[in-house]
């Protein structure tokens, strides 16, 4: 059966997200590595190296927690929530989208808005905004919005079981 | 009401279903609302703590362990590691205790700990018919060790959260043979466990095949004596370190081994990369559960409360444990500590109790909130590797748990497990 | 909207240092002060040891009136307040006694009013120095004796700077880092406060403290604005007022802790040198001389040298 075109949108997106996640990540062990090779070879310790890791770790986290929003793998206590009528099943499953949805909705607007408020503030070491160390939180927040929108009206990849 | 609303909200969406990280924002805000608090602030904390020096080994070590399974790194371990040990009983579980041990020795951190630890164990134990149940279970208490070896961040923690007042070498003393009881402990645990499930020991297949076996994990042993050395001859910090393993990792597995091509890199970095954020993604929200949990004096209060129900040392000392493991059930170690120590270690000062002594106890104690649910970011990591509901390792932790209480009661109770190395060094 | 004026108001104060720390205990006679003055209406409820988040974070909790009081060190204000470099400059300052009267005085009481623009209220500046050097190799003479050792640096760019002026090789780390670095000679040294160099047991390790006295940079003890917009305009002066009379009380408190470190380190067998400034100074004036280029900051650095 060929999938709603905005489906295929979102896998799309949710390919983006795991491929920034994966590259943000590879990113940080070349940083970090690249410091201790600056402190011994440069003789010269990079200033900038530990503030730009720490921004691309909120965008690994927050990209990779989009994906596991889509996939409705995070972390959760399943015991009570899988008891029960379908029926009953059915309105928890909603009720943790809908409070999914709703920390995404805010911490997009209150990401963007750490964002702005701290732009114009220099990072310490690295020059670049201080605001990118919410760049994170806002962008994940966005995407765990639409992923748990997407859940919410009945799309998304097929639930993994024991996760 | 604030103080209700925090622990109502979180509890119920918990129980209802949803996932701990949204559980825990979603009390946050409820909270927030209630205080007439700023929401921007719940977000500042979490975005904050997702970018945190302190967190950034963890996703490196996640991803050094995935690139050493998929590059046939941590294969070459484990093959010697039954050579060795396979014919024990629970040979997998005793060489996940040891490798704790000694991988504890390098990162300081029960996370990075079992990032890097369980990341190869957990699967190699499924892999050998092990119960995933117990191959979480041993290497995540295990994983427990780490933060008693010295160097350990959270005594440096400890040490300043009580006003820089105690001495670290003296702390990292206390905590050695405190290790080594907890180590020994639970590889008495996983013998007995082993026996009871009747898991596969293989017989020993000679020394010539340690020999060979041996040659073959040598560079797998290197990367440990790596961190190891290059931590301590102060060539890197240990999250640099954990940088050095990534490099070093792919290095081996695709150069030497040839075992890792590009499509099991991207596949090793996507792994990392969604096993960590699901880890990190709690604990930004845990700190802003924390934040709250601070502003509310909740700590406090609860000293408050025991003050007025003994003067007998020994007896403020097991409440002050209980406290703690209650405190530890829903937050991260380090928050803990450093709201922990200011308002304990005055108290048990006053009854005599030698600071250094406590510190061990304090650390033992949070790390335990750390595999206890339901916020405990190693059970997270473990149940996260080996991908199980953390219920099921729940299950069956009752005996690791004990090991656990015996080594805290022994330790709490025998000031000299903790204070012999100190005075003699 | 403003307190009723009879209603009862509990303003939270943090600092990252643990009770006993003289800015802590400032604040805790500011706040047994306000009670007094205001008969038991305005109360401070304090949250020490880094309860409350990291200095950078405080700084935002009280931006977004999450909190009411934060003390942070000048160095956490340079970047979002670039007119604070003035008070961090390397060798701005001569001595204790003029860094005191440069920020009692007019540079002092301009510089608390820059903090407005992003939602926070300069109250006073508190002491954090002098700050020198101490290593693990020798006693350092000259800036000859820190070249190539590696010393650790807070993630601030002027210290950076500062440091590399100097001959060092500066080596980015968190101070709770440092103890073990020091240990493992990941870093040769690092440069600080008598008491945090004694309290922090960096001692231990480091047994050479040479009193370069490089940087007076103080600590600031800042409001937030909307905070303290809603209260009425008498308690808006009288938390002035208060503020402003705790600073004694923390010179108190940090020249008596100041001594006591002394004290202890000296016992337990640290050599301390006295080096002659001058050839540091120089050092570092390329450095001071960027800075100052910026208009703004060159007015102040000239008020502050030519201060008494
Ligand atoms: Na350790
Ligand atoms: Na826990």
């Amino acid at each position: 059966m060929q999938r709603p075109s905005f489906s295929r949108a979102l896998d799309r997106l949710e390919a983006a997200s795991l491929a920034g996640a994966a590259i943000t990540l590879v990113s940080i062990a070349l940083l970090q590595a690249w410091q201790v090779f600056g402190r011994y070879v440069l003789n010269a310790s990079p200033g900038w190296t530990e503030p730009v890791a720490l921004i691309l770790m909120g965008l690994t986290v927050m990209l990779g927690a989009s994906v596991a929003v889509r996939h409705e793998t995070h972390f959760r206590f399943g015991m009570i929530a899988e008891g029960g009528s379908p029926a009953r099943r059915a309105g928890l499953l909603l009720l943790a989208r809908v409070i999914a949805a709703l920390c995404g909705l805010l911490m997009a607007i209150y990401g963007t808005r750490l964002m702005l408020d701290d732009w114009e503030v220099p990072m310490a070491g690295a020059g670049l905004p201080s605001g990118l160390r919410f760049l994170g939180l806002a962008l994940g927040g966005l995407l765990i919005l639409v992923f748990a929108l997407e859940r919410i009206a009945g799309g998304g990849p097929k639930p993994v079981e024991g996760e | 009401m604030a103080v209700w609303t925090l622990f109502l909200v979180f509890a119920a969406a918990l129980l209802l279903g949803v996932p701990v990280a949204f559980a825990l924002l979603v009390s946050c805000i409820a909270t927030a609302l209630v205080l007439g608090l700023p929401l921007i602030a719940m977000f500042l904390k979490m975005g904050s703590d997702v970018g945190s020096v302190a967190l950034l080994a963890i996703p490196l070590f996640i991803f050094t362990g995935e690139l050493m399974l998929r590059g046939g790194l941590s294969d070459r371990m484990i093959a010697l590691a039954t050579a060795l040990v396979g014919h024990v009983k629970g040979g997998l579980g005793q060489v996940a205790v040891v490798g704790s041990t000694l991988f504890g020795g390098v990162s300081g951190s029960a996370i990075a700990d079992v990032s890097a630890v369980g990341g190869t164990m957990i699967p190699q134990m499924v892999k050998k018919g092990y119960g995933a149940d117990f191959a979480v279970n041993v290497t995540i208490t295990a994983a427990l060790v780490a933060l008693l070896v010295p160097p350990s961040h959270n005594m440096i923690l400890y040490s300043a959260a009580a006003g820089g007042r105690i001495s670290i070498t003296d702390l990292f003393a206390a905590g050695l043979i405190p290790a080594g009881l907890l180590a020994i402990t639970l590889m008495i645990t996983t013998w007995l466990i082993a026996r009871k499930r009747g898991y596969p020991s293989l017989p020993f297949p000679g020394w010539r095949a340690v020999a060979r076996t041996g040659v073959a994990a040598i560079p797998g042993l290197m990367l440990v004596m790596i961190i190891f050395v290059g931590i301590r001859a102060g060539i890197f910090t240990a999250v640099e370190s954990a940088s050095i393993a990534v490099v070093y990792a792919t290095l081996i597995t695709g150069l030497v081994y040839r075992q890792l091509g590009w499509a099991s890199f991207v596949k090793a970095a996507t792994g990392a990369a969604g096993t960590a954020s699901r880890v990190l993604f709690v604990i930004g929200a845990a700190g802003a559960f924390g934040w709250l949990m601070a502003l509310l004096e909740i700590p406090s209060a609860m000293v408050d409360l025991l003050q007025g129900v003994t003067d007998q040392p020994v007896l403020v000392l097991l409440l002050i444990i209980l406290i703690l493991l209650l405190l530890g059930t829903f937050m991260d170690m380090a928050p803990l500590l450093i709201i922990g120590t200011p308002i304990f270690l005055p108290v048990v000062k006053a009854y005599g109790i030698d600071p250094v002594h406590f510190g061990v106890i304090m650390i033992l104690t949070c790390g335990i909130g750390l595999i206890t649910p339901p916020v405990g970011s190693v059970l997270f990591v473990g149940t996260g590797i080996a991908r199980v509901p953390v219920e099921t390792a729940m299950k069956t932790i009752w005996p690791f748990y004990a090991a656990c209480m015996i080594v805290l009661l022994a330790v709490t109770f025998i000031p000299q497990l903790s204070l012999a190395l100190p005075s003699l060094l | 909207a403003p307190h009723a004026a009879d209603a009862a108001i509990r303003l939270d104060a943090v600092d990252v240092h643990p009770p006993g720390y003289p800015t802590v205990e400032a604040v805790k006679w500011m706040g047994e002060e306000l009670a007094r003055e205001s008969g038991g209406r305005i109360r401070i409820r304090q949250f020490p040891s880094g309860q409350l988040g990291a200095e950078d974070d405080t700084l935002g909790f009280a931006r977004y009136h999450a909190i009411h009081f934060c003390r942070v060190a000048v160095a956490a204000l340079n970047n979002p307040f670039p007119e604070t470099r003035a008070l961090a400059l390397p060798y701005v300052f001569r001595s204790t006694d003029h860094m005191r009267r440069v920020v009692d005085g007019p540079v002092g009481t301009g510089l608390l009013n820059v903090f407005e623009r992003r939602g926070l209220v300069g109250l006073a500046y508190y002491d954090a120095a002098p700050r020198s050097f101490y290593n693990i190799r020798g006693p350092i003479e000259t800036p000859a004796d820190l070249a190539g050792l590696k010393i650790r640096s807070p993630l601030s760019d002027m210290v950076l700077e500062t440091l590399a002026a100097m001959g060092a090789n500066p080596t980015p780390l968190s101070f709770g880092g440092v103890f073990s670095a020091l240990e493992t000679h990941l870093i040769d040294g690092a440069e600080n406060n008598l008491p945090s160099f004694e309290s922090s047991r960096h001692f231990e390790t480091a047994r050479f403290w040479s009193e370069t006295e490089h940087s007076f940079s103080p600590d600031a003890l800042l409001m937030s604005k909307s905070a303290f917009d809603a209260l009425t305009p008498a308690d808006r002066e009288l938390v002035k007022d208060v503020a402003r009379r705790s600073v004694q009380v923390m010179r108190q408190g940090w020249d008596a802790r100041v001594a006591e470190a002394r004290r202890i380190v000296l016992a337990a067998g640290v050599a301390i040198n006295r080096p002659d400034p001058a050839p540091f100074a120089a050092a570092v004036e390329p450095v001071v001389r960027r800075y100052i280029a910026d208009p703004v900051l060159g007015d102040l650095y000239n008020r502050i040298r030519t201060e008494g």
